[in-house]
């Protein structure tokens, strides 16, 4: 008994380590999907969106929303089985910016500043950040609690 | 030993989910060092954590921390004054009063911006007041705003999504999040955060104005702060 008490231990302990101990992490599914951006690929892993919609800003492609996993699927209009870009709603309950910097550490990051605010009444330090190798960038305000992120592009 | 085991294996499905009179903390490293009795502590990294915001008043007079695209000097809050914003903060609906704010700070002008009543760090939770503030009619709406940029980053995100959504927000590569043509205040089109401050902000001054605007939005809104008014 003690020794599976000890294996359980060990896994467990192993678990906490890897990139993947957020329950929540898409990226493994979407860098896949992104790879081949086939439609087919993206209802592979999430099944029939549960809304499709048409943007008011882009009249070429269709958004197939996944509302529990946060995904916006941007579908081409005229050809329905690529997916011409993806966004993810990540905004989760814990320090984002040293969650994605650790979780992407093996690919080339660049960062760049961004114009603040221009309201003038609450301050923001916002930052642009590209992972290039994977077609993803996201926005960060180094101001905001827990540096939360809203959208991940992927194209 | 069985629950040790249990929570071991709970461990990556929690959050750090912050109550609204805690402030967080982000993971830092810290040095090595030496304590006064000689024991030699390692250096190390401290977890992200949650502290509560407590045991000062929030009333600062001065403060030894230097607040980015802030040059001008504080000073001292007067009693009149400060009876004046607690009256203020009581106003507040009670989910925005749960946001403890954890320094409260005075100054006369905002140096670029003279007629500013109040600037907001959220990380902080710290709030300036201007000389402005205390001349404007609408007190209660401009704390109600500043609050709201706290609570934005508090907000569930399946809900604040459904909301930016449906208030036509769209991200694109390349570009910030790009507003929708119509919006409810000018500046709502700054960002996603501005909009939501300015629909909260809205959505109590004039209800009216906002249903007949964009329905859809207003139910979102009132069922984030229902859900938040029974945390």
């Amino acid at each position: 008994m003690r020794f599976l008490y000890l294996c359980l231990l060990l896994f467990g302990a192993c678990s906490l380590n890897g990139s993947h101990s957020n329950p929540k992490d898409n990226f493994d599914k979407i860098m896949a999907i992104m790879k081949t951006k086939s439609t087919a690929e993206l209802i592979r892993y999430y099944g029939q969106p549960d809304e499709i919609s048409e943007p008011e800003q882009d009249k070429n492609v269709l958004i197939f929303r996944y509302k529990d996993s946060r995904i916006d699927a941007y579908v081409d209009k005229l050809n329905k089985n690529k997916v011409s870009h993806l966004t993810i709603f990540f905004f989760e309950d814990f320090d984002n910016y040293t969650y994605l910097k650790k979780r992407f550490k093996n690919y080339k990051w660049i960062e760049e500043k961004l114009t603040d605010d221009k309201s003038g009444h609450v301050m923001t330090d916002r930052y642009l950040v590209k992972v290039p190798e994977l077609g993803m960038q996201f926005e960060y305000d180094n101001d905001a609690p827990k540096r939360k992120v809203m959208w991940i592009y992927f194209d | 030993m069985k629950w040790f085991i249990v929570l071991i294996f709970m461990k990556p499905f929690f959050t750090l989910a912050c109550l609204p009179n805690e402030i967080h903390i982000r993971e830092q490293w810290i040095n090595a060092s030496k304590k006064e009795d000689g024991t030699k502590v390692s250096s190390h990294t401290r977890s992200e954590h949650c502290r509560e915001i407590k045991g000062h008043s929030y009333f600062q007079d001065s403060s030894s921390k230097k607040f980015r695209n802030f040059k001008g000097k504080f000073k001292a809050w007067d009693s009149p004054e400060k009876d004046q914003l607690n009256n203020e903060l009581k106003k507040l609906p009670p989910w925005l009063r749960k946001y403890n704010i954890a320094n409260f700070l005075r100054a006369s002008t905002h140096e670029g911006n003279p007629t500013n009543p109040a600037l907001t760090y959220p990380d902080s939770k710290t709030v300036i007041l201007f000389d402005a503030f205390f001349n404007a009619p609408d007190k209660q709406y401009i704390l109600l705003h500043e609050i709201s940029h706290i609570a934005t980053w508090d907000i569930d995100p399946n809900d604040l999504q459904n909301f930016f959504v449906s208030n036509g927000w769209i991200y694109k590569r390349g570009k910030s999040p790009q507003a929708p043509q119509k919006v409810l205040v000018p500046d709502s089109s700054y960002s996603p955060s501005e909009d939501f401050a300015n629909s909260v902000e809205i959505y109590y001054s004039n209800p009216k104005r906002f249903k007949e605007f964009n329905p859809k939005s207003f139910l979102i809104l009132e069922g984030i702060i229902k859900s938040k008014e029974k945390q």
